[in-house]
């Protein structure tokens, strides 16, 4: 008896042994994709690290990175151009990052997504972004002198400038497809951008100088409709849409007074969002309180004060406002209902959505927002009082 | 063979087999009108002891010069030597057996029987330190090759009346004592019974060493892990009594076998129970995780190298496939040259002489590692991964345990290189099935977690407080469970 259960045991052995037997160095690891559009062809590049000894340096050697790039007709058109390029099979798993040039993504990003989803070996994890103005590829070649996963890079850019900014966010595969799916909801994605010369940053050259010769820079959100980029907006459209959101952690927040600034740093941001039905019209009331730090003091204006104290909170306040205000006409402007509240009213009156569903592009724009802010500051830093009362 | 009355021909015949025996003294005494011939081998008595015993007793009782008829002789003999081990015996086959042991046959003349007294010598090293099972803290004495020195080890632990020591002769040529130890109101007696006539039915030449008995009672072997365990040590063996276990010693031998032998046991050690319960607890646990480490380790490096590289992390995975650059082989070609490296190393450490050379061992092994990564043979992870898979398999001590984890840690490596994780699945199915179904003389082999016991967890994994433990492990001792305190006579 036992003998039975050990053969039927073996059975995978036989059936189905070494059948995907790869060594690590039989594979072209591709750490980011690119997709651009060129005289009507899609084009996809890989940046495939290249995993070679240096004799020189260490044996941990440094991983320098190839774009290699194919073109066709439609998605897979191209990455079979771009396979008959590449050395090795290409090794997607490990796959971080996917940039969208705004091109394309005017002209609607469904067929990479359906490419993306069939494809058996991709993970979903991983983050789009879309181009503010470039090329896709290009993005690609600025290589970064301090990670040694080469798109590691790109992705820790965007975490920073996600909490310390609190202007780009992190869009993962999965949620970007199902807020697409979904009714009463569009998507919106984080932008890049290139600032200097691309020529000579994609060199490595360029890596061993103290001065970079070209950098990534997160840029702002982009907002779509269905699948199609509408338009990349200004940066304080994306502070907006960022508090409407509920994703803000730390912002500068400029306040004028006489000719210089007071910046608020803020710390704690939330964003409750109610929804009601009142004389046949659905409000909403956004009610934003935010906790802030003083961080730089330019005039004259005495922080032991109570009165001053307040006086610059609610400046704060009048100034998201305006950001929210703008936020709130972009999306109107444009029609596509970016914060999800379709989807609230869809959650909370399902039978009144019904009604509105097919026409809700329109219906939005005469939908009622209203917010209240709250700034409380906390503290005025290490010092207690502006360098002009102590002259 | 019956003894011949007649001293003439007994001389006669010991005489012949001097010829071909060097060792045998004969020396022949008259004592007033008898005649007296006592032999010996030198070889094995001493002969301060016959001078001591007997030689005085004679010379005293020659000088009384009452001694009148054989029988009274004999009476007298038998009555006044001051040895305190003294048989009669009736057989030829019997007397070569007590020759061989130590003893000096006295034989008189017109006299069927023999008197044998033990005159034995010394021949055995003095009790030492344990070589194989060493500790830091507790008694240092271990078990040598001396019978009775060793049956002294454990009586002077366990002062009971109810340690029952049970001997049987096994070997037709070489009669070796083997005794079953035991203490009497703990122990199952079903059991004894059935390991007692299991040695009965022994038939083989010799017995040299425990391990050919183990052979006997534990049938099948093989790729299995050990079912009995051997040890040094007199105070892990009255531990194991005291448990409700049985021990077997054996003559010439200085390891003694523990019946039943369960697979927690050779996870512990006995320093376990001299340390404090908390640091003794983490040490438990320690080795087994080094025994997960030991067995696994080699297949998963393959499987991630060469199936599964989706679960390495991204930054180790660059760094790995940078390694891999410029190496010929295979990965498990690599893995299997580094294991076979190592075990050639441990091996010879064990058999080559402290005055040969000392340091071949661990140290030699990883400035070979080195040297093969600079010539480009392997790559550096393979030697980290064979270093810590070879040190985390010496923290066992039992050498059948480790070698049994050898062929595991190789069944594993090759289910890992044909299917990947899968395969260890495989493999770790085939191996759970595997211990949960052999057992140890009647217990099952991984009792306590098996069927699982609660109240025997206090002494496993983890070691609790000693006044916490009130009872003897359930799987060995059915009757007279309390161990402490309270109320209990017999």
């Amino acid at each position: 008896m036992k003998i039975k259960i050990f053969l039927i045991l073996l059975i995978p052995f036989i059936l189905c042994g070494c059948y995907n037997y790869n060594e690590l160095e039989n594979l072209s690891i591709c750490t980011a994709m690119a997709f651009d559009l060129e005289d009507d062809l899609y084009k996809v590049s890989y940046l495939i690290a290249n995993a070679k000894k240096n004799e020189a340096s260490s044996e941990k050697g440094e991983a320098q990175s190839v774009i290699y790039n194919g073109m066709g007709k439609s998605i897979s058109e191209a990455v079979d151009d771009l396979i008959t390029t590449i050395p090795h099979e290409p090794y997607v798993t490990h796959l971080k990052t996917i940039i969208i040039s705004d091109e394309l993504a005017k002209k609607g990003v469904q067929n990479i997504l359906d490419f993306l989803l069939r494809y058996p070996e991709s993970r979903n994890k991983f983050a789009l972004y879309i181009t503010d103005n470039e090329k896709a590829e290009n993005t690609l070649k600025i290589l970064s002198p301090i990670e040694s996963f080469p798109s590691t890079s790109m992705l820790s850019n965007v975490k920073t400038s996600s909490i310390y900014q609190s202007k780009a966010i992190i869009v993962e595969y999965n949620d970007f497809v199902s807020i697409i799916l979904e009714d009463g909801i569009e998507p919106i994605l984080s932008s890049v951008k290139i600032l200097g010369d691309i020529e000579e940053g994609g060199k490595t050259e360029s890596l061993n100088q103290t001065y970079l010769a070209a950098t990534l820079k997160t840029s702002n959100i982009g907002i779509f409709k269905d699948d199609k980029l509408l338009k990349i907006s200004n940066n304080e459209e994306t502070i907006g849409i960022n508090f409407i959101k509920n994703k803000i952690n730390e912002l500068i927040i400029p306040i004028p007074c006489e000719d210089n600034y007071i910046i608020l740093n803020t710390e704690n941001s939330e964003t409750k969002t109610n929804l009601d039905f009142k004389d046949n019209k659905f409000n909403i009331n956004l009610d934003i309180s935010v906790k802030a730090v003083i961080n730089e003091v330019n005039c004259k204006i005495d922080l032991q004060n109570d009165e001053s104290i307040k006086k610059i909170a609610s400046d704060g306040e009048k100034i998201i406002k305006e950001y929210i205000e703008k936020a709130i006409n972009l999306a109107k402007e444009n029609k596509t209902d970016i914060f999800g509240f379709g989807r609230m009213i869809y959650k909370n009156y399902p039978k009144k959505w019904k009604d509105l569903k097919d026409n809700w592009d329109n219906e939005f724009s005469n939908l009622n927002i209203d917010s209240k802010i709250t700034v409380k500051i906390k503290g005025t830093g290490a010092l207690k009082q502006s360098l002009e009362e102590f002259k | 063979m019956k003894i011949d009355k007649s001293l003439k021909y007994n001389e006669e015949k010991f005489n012949e087999y001097k010829k071909t025996s060097a060792d045998l003294n004969i020396r022949k005494i008259k004592i007033g009108s008898k005649e007296l011939m006592y032999i010996f081998y030198e070889s094995t008595s001493s002969d301060d002891k016959i001078s001591n015993f007997f030689m005085k007793s004679i010379s005293y009782d020659v000088k009384n010069d009452n001694v009148n008829i054989f029988s009274n002789l004999f009476k007298i003999l038998k009555n006044t030597i001051p040895n305190s081990s003294l048989k009669v015996i009736t057989t030829y086959k019997d007397v070569f057996l007590h020759l061989s042991s130590g003893f000096t046959c006295i034989f008189i003349d017109n006299f069927s029987e023999v008197i044998a007294i033990e005159t034995k010598a010394s021949l055995d090293r003095s009790i030492s330190e344990p070589t194989t099972d060493s500790i830091v803290r507790g008694p240092k004495d271990c078990f040598t090759e001396n019978y009775m020195t060793n049956l002294g080890l454990i009586r002077k632990r366990i002062k009971d009346d109810n340690l029952k020591i049970n001997e049987v002769i096994v070997g037709r040529r070489t009669n070796t004592k083997v005794s079953i130890i035991y203490l009497n109101n703990v122990v199952d007696l079903n059991k004894v019974n059935k390991i007692q006539k299991k040695l009965e039915s022994i038939d083989i030449d010799g017995i040299l060493d425990s391990s050919y008995i183990r052979e006997f009672i534990i049938k099948k072997s093989g790729i299995a892990f050990p079912r009995v365990l051997s040890t040094e040590r007199p105070d892990l063996s009255c531990q194991a009594l005291l448990n409700g276990k049985t021990i077997i010693m054996v003559e010439n031998s200085p390891f003694v076998l523990i019946i039943p032998g369960l697979f927690f046991d050779f996870l512990k050690s006995p320093e376990d129970n001299y340390e404090k319960p908390l640091n003794a607890s983490f040490t438990r646990i320690l080795r087994i995780l080094s025994f997960f480490i030991t067995i696994l380790t080699p297949a998963i490096y393959i499987t991630i190298m060469t199936y599964n590289a989706e679960i390495i992390p991204d930054k180790l995975l660059m760094s790995l496939a940078i390694q891999r650059q410029g190496v010929p082989f295979p990965s498990v070609v690599s893995v299997l040259l580094l294991l076979t490296t190592f075990e050639i190393l441990r091996e010879s450490d064990i058999r080559m002489p402290n005055l040969m050379g000392s340091s071949i061992g661990i140290v030699g092994a990883l400035v070979l590692g080195d040297a093969a990564v600079s010539a480009g043979i392997v790559s550096p992870i393979v030697v980290i991964i064979i270093a810590i898979t070879s040190v985390s398999g010496l923290l066992f001590s039992d050498i059948d345990f480790v070698d049994a984890i050898r062929w595991w840690r190789l069944l594993f490596l090759i289910g890992s290189a044909i299917i990947g994780l899968i395969g260890i699945a495989i493999v770790g199915i085939m191996f759970i099935t595997k211990l949960a179904s052999i057992e140890s003389m009647g217990v099952p082999y991984l009792s306590p977690l098996s069927p699982f016991s609660k109240r025997d967890q206090k002494d496993n994994f983890i070691r609790v407080k000693r006044d916490k433990i009130f009872k003897r492990p359930s799987y060995l001792a059915q009757k007279n469970q309390t161990k402490l305190g309270g109320n209990n006579e017999n």
